[in-house]
């Protein structure tokens, strides 16, 4: 079964390509998609249902959004982890509950246990621990470390990445590629949304399937590399 | 003939507009009824904002409640003592305040300062995350906005009216009566003057108090949470502000009259 399915869809909003898009993400798989941060951010909410169609199916594990009813739709969103164009806003109050906010809502897990979780994950993204108190007292970069703790939390199934390889944290690029991995290795498949630059010739990323997402559609899938 | 098309597309404008405000508001309040009933809506999130809620309204209005029940206490209570005493009518003192103090006044002084203290903040809120895409970001994430952000606010509201709105109706009542026997124009006791009001009080002022609090707290969270999510990117709180109080007050008025209408 794949992960994600996007089967001759045509969305309806101005943002994407009238052109028929066609994906498929098998379990450990990894997409990276040049795009622009507009476009691609469109892109992810189509993944999500989150996109009127005219035509074709996306469908994520198994499951079409059209056809699954709504607290079910929200239910299946819970199992998919994204990082958001614009990571943490800066007047949120409470950090650590914003990062926390949707495992608490989808599971029953001890927030306790969600806390731990989210704290070790923070210390791969080069946080000190789960950031606490308002999200004013934190630079930048680390509102973008605490939005890829809150992608990655809970051991999402899809991992949507909206996050330009030239972003000015090097270590956070690698630390996405780093827990990406283990989480394709667990299952998770990841789709990568990144602005076209020198970036996306770095070697040390190796996407399984690489795309392009312009004015004309989503460019031909071609697989690069098969991931160990 | 132009000119008339235009007049009345503005017109027509208007009126869908007016209409579609009315009948969310009516959605929401059915879909708080109708889902706050299921306990499965009451998930961690959803309570966590429903305490945050009512803490913040109650504690945040319980000084000005304070207040405004003791001058009402003076200005109504007082004065009711006074002058029915002095037409020798005392014995109809439980039924005036129960009709002017508990069904009309009360119920429509905690909706406006319902509103003033926790209502608009909540516009300002919800239109600040509107505006900035982060309500965008919470469904994507899989999270009701209704269930999350609309159902525990209303719900809480409606708590904390009817909370507020008894401890307004006791405080005006005591007030009035320590100023009235300072001043010599009660002969009887506290507990005598309270069982007084009490006796007065017919079935339908017993339904129709709790029930204005409770609406009018749905139609306030209502009203508000409504104007914050419907705005649009270019706007701030200074222009959903106004026009959260706006509806609200009209919502406020509207079950006032209507509730006192129909019972």
């Amino acid at each position: 079964m794949n992960v994600l399915s996007i089967e001759g869809a045509r969305a309806e909003d101005d943002r994407l390509s009238d052109a028929p898009m066609d994906v498929a993400l098998a379990e450990g798989d990894f997409a990276l998609i040049e795009t622009g941060a507009r476009r691609g951010g469109a892109f992810a909410d189509l993944c999500l249902g989150l996109v009127p169609l005219t035509a074709g199916r996306v469908r994520v594990l198994g499951r079409g959004w059209t056809t699954t009813p709504p607290a079910q739709a929200d239910a299946l969103r819970g199992h998919v982890g994204r990082l958001f164009a614009m990571p943490i806003r800066a007047e949120t109050p409470d950090v650590a509950r914003r990062i926390l906010l949707a495992r608490l809502h989808h599971t029953r897990v001890p927030e306790p246990v969600l806390r731990a979780e989210a704290a070790a994950l923070a210390i791969r993204f080069g946080l000190p621990g789960l950031p606490a108190g308002p999200a004013r007292l934190l630079s930048d970069a680390d509102l973008l470390r605490a939005a890829c703790v809150r992608a990655f939390l809970g051991g999402p199934r899809l991992v949507i990445l909206e996050l330009p390889l030239a972003v000015q944290e090097p270590e956070v690029l690698r630390a996405c590629l780093t827990v990406g991995a283990e989480a394709r290795g667990l299952g998770a498949a990841v789709l990568w949304l990144a602005a076209s630059g020198a970036g996306l010739r770095d070697r040390s990323i190796t996407p399984t399937h690489r795309f392009r997402l312009t004015d004309s559609g989503l460019g031909a899938p071609r697989t690069v590399k098969v991931a160990a | 003939m132009n000119r008339f098309r235009r007049f009345l597309r503005a017109l027509g404008a208007a009126t869908r507009t007016r209409l579609s405000f009315t009948l969310q508001l009516a959605a929401l309040v059915w879909g708080v009824i109708r889902e706050g009933a299921q306990p499965n809506t009451w998930r961690r999130t959803t309570r966590g904002l429903f305490r945050t809620t009512l803490n913040r309204v109650v504690g945040g209005s319980l000084g000005t409640i304070a207040v405004t029940g003791i001058v009402v206490g003076l200005g109504l209570v007082f004065e009711a003592l006074y002058w029915l005493r002095t037409a020798g009518q005392e014995g109809q003192i439980g039924r005036i305040l129960a009709v002017v103090l508990i069904r009309e006044v009360t119920p429509l002084l905690i909706g406006i300062i319902l509103l003033g203290r926790g209502g608009l903040a909540a516009t300002a809120e919800l239109g600040v995350l509107q505006s900035e895409g982060e309500v965008g970001v919470l469904r994507a994430q899989g999270l009701d906005i209704f269930q999350l952000l609309v159902l525990p606010r209303a719900v809480a509201f409606a708590v904390a009216a009817f909370t507020l709105g008894v401890v307004f109706v006791m405080l005006a009542l005591l007030s009035g009566f320590t100023t009235g026997s300072l001043a010599g124009v009660v002969n009887q006791s506290v507990f005598g003057f309270l069982d007084a009001v009490l006796r007065a009080m017919s079935l339908s002022d017993l339904v129709v108090f709790p029930l204005k609090l409770l609406l009018i707290g749905l139609v306030v969270a209502g009203a508000c949470c409504i104007t914050g999510l419907s705005a649009r990117q270019t706007e701030g709180p200074s222009t959903l502000m106004p026009r959260g109080f706006t509806r609200g007050i009209t919502g406020i008025l509207a079950v006032t009259v209507g509730v006192s209408a129909l019972l």
